[in-house]
């Protein structure tokens, strides 16, 4: 049984390319469209790595990523930011709220790989 | 008002009151004077003077209000008329707001439904692209697994279709050699069994030499028996008796002698056709191995090809894979392009909202100007009215109006 990715992205295609190539990759893949739903799909299911959009409806990235870490069972679970947004304003907030690091749109499927094996270990 | 802006008859007016406002002031100085001149008390005069200048200070304040009344109401008249003209600037361009900002909705809605479209259209393509992927990824494994079973997969234990036919072909060779070396064997056999025929026949031989020596023996015992007369008869019978058995193995012996003959050709005549039968077999059991052993390098040939282009098909199908999902990544333009979509919508509703404002505070605006214009024609009606008549009139019109 592979490495579970958590993917969390009001997009619908961003959800779909991303677990597609995961999935190539190897991994198993779940998806959540916005924080809120995230947060329902993670309790207590055994998760190597989240990926997260931050702007989203409902709970956005940043609020998503705080939650996280306030659960016990996910406090060190790496999550990436995927984003548009490479203002470093906006990496500093994710970062204090606890991210682990971020990619930035558009990505190859190799720097996604790449960024996805050096957290999921 | 300026000048500039008066109709003539307005500017006429306003010269006349100007003379008669100059006239009158003058006639005011000069007034007392001209009646006081008469008077010859001087108290009288003063107390005259005075008198006529309080009346003339009182109709000039009356004459000054009624002017600067008169002012003030042209001054209105002026203003009204620039804030009509205002109000009528403003009215279109608040029509023209209101359109536009009725706009904003269907731009709003049109990029979201592009947005939705592209999106829909992304997933769509990302589905046909993954599903191009599975199929060819089935295919390679289905291709891969008809081979394995087909020519194995190179390990000992393999027990593919190929193996199983190669084993096969080997078994009937070895079989073919192991029939040759039994039939070499019987040759060999054969070969004894000649020999020891020679051997039967020499034997044979010293039986027929023994036997020739016993019938000369014998025929020597009967001449000596004859040579001894009456007491030698019993010894001629002895030796006619040996005669007769000398007689008899030597007929024996030929009989032997014949036989082991016939065997001997016959068994020649097997040994023959056996050594022609082997020679023919060896030929074909080696032409046989080689056809074999052709058959199987080809095959080994064969499946040394399909496999490279087996792993060449796999090799191309992981290719494949790679650059799909390269070109499955890159529909993530989509989800860019819809943030920048939605980074225009946000604005744009921004501004429907201002220009819903501005709209609604010209329309404020206009509405108090025209509030304001028709107030103020009715107080200026009310103050240029001197008569109770004209005012009850002015009344009854705004009370119907």
């Amino acid at each position: 049984m592979g490495k579970t990715v958590l993917i969390v992205d009001d997009s619908a295609s961003m959800r779909q390319l991303v677990s597609f190539a995961l999935r190539d990759a190897g991994y198993d893949v779940i998806d959540a469209i916005n924080g809120k739903d995230a947060m329902s799909k993670l309790n207590g299911t055994k998760i190597e790595m989240v990926i997260t959009d931050l702007n989203m409806p409902e709970m956005d990235g940043i609020e998503f990523i705080k939650q996280v870490r306030n659960n016990p069972g996910y406090k060190f679970t790496p999550i990436v930011m995927l984003t548009t947004e490479s203002q470093e304003s906006k990496k500093q907030e994710g970062k204090q709220a606890g991210a682990s690091g971020w990619i930035v749109k558009p990505f190859t499927p190799e720097q996604l790989i790449d960024i996805v094996k050096k957290f999921a270990r | 008002m300026r000048k500039n802006d008066m109709r003539p008859d307005e500017l006429l007016k306003m010269d006349r009151r100007l003379v008669l406002s100059a006239t009158g002031g003058m006639a005011a100085v000069m007034l007392p004077v001209v009646l006081t001149s008469f008077i010859v008390s001087e108290t009288a005069r003063v107390v005259a003077a005075v008198l006529v200048y309080a009346a003339a200070i009182i109709m000039a304040w009356a004459f000054v209000k009624r002017y600067v009344g008169i002012l003030n109401a042209q001054h209105r008249e002026s203003e009204k008329k620039h804030l009509s003209e205002i109000a009528m600037l403003v009215q279109p361009i608040t029509t023209h707001l209101n359109n536009r900002a009725l706009i904003i909705p269907v731009l709003t809605n049109q990029l979201n439904e592009v947005t939705k479209q592209t999106e829909s259209a992304a997933l769509d393509i990302g589905e046909k692209f993954m599903s191009i992927v599975q199929r060819a990824r089935n295919q390679a494994k289905k291709a891969s697994g008809a081979f394995g079973r087909f020519a194995g997969n190179g390990g000992s234990s393999s027990e593919s279709l190929t193996d199983l036919s190669k084993k096969a072909l080997s078994d009937v060779i070895e079989s073919l050699r192991d029939m040759v070396g039994v039939t070499s064997q019987t040759l060999k056999n054969m070969e004894v069994i000649i020999e020891d025929a020679g051997n039967i026949k020499r034997i044979v031989t010293e039986i027929e030499y023994i036997a020739e020596q016993t019938n000369l023996l014998a025929l020597n015992a009967a001449i000596e028996a004859a040579h001894a007369g009456e007491q030698g008869r019993g010894f001629a019978i002895v030796a006619d008796e040996v005669r007769k058995l000398s007689d008899r193995s030597n007929a024996a012996a030929d009989d032997i002698r014949k036989l082991i003959s016939r065997v001997e050709t016959d068994i020649k005549g097997i040994y023959s056709k056996t050594e022609k039968s082997i020679t023919e077999s060896s030929a074909r059991s080696l032409e046989a191995e080689t056809v074999v052993n052709d058959t199987l390098r080809k095959i080994d040939d064969v499946i040394g090809e399909v496999k490279k282009q087996l792993d060449e098909l796999g090799a191309e199908t992981e290719s494949l894979a790679k650059d799909i999902s390269s070109i499955v990544i890159s529909m993530q333009f989509q989800d860019i392009t819809r943030q920048r979509i939605e980074h225009v919508i946000e604005p744009l509703m921004s501004f429907k909202a201002e220009l819903e404002d501005i709209t609604q505070k010209a329309r404020s605006m206009s509405e108090k100007i025209h509030e304001w214009e028709g107030n103020s024609s009715a107080e200026w009606l009310e103050k240029m009215y001197t008569m109770e008549s004209e005012r009850e009139v002015l009344k009854e019109v705004l009370k119907n109006g």
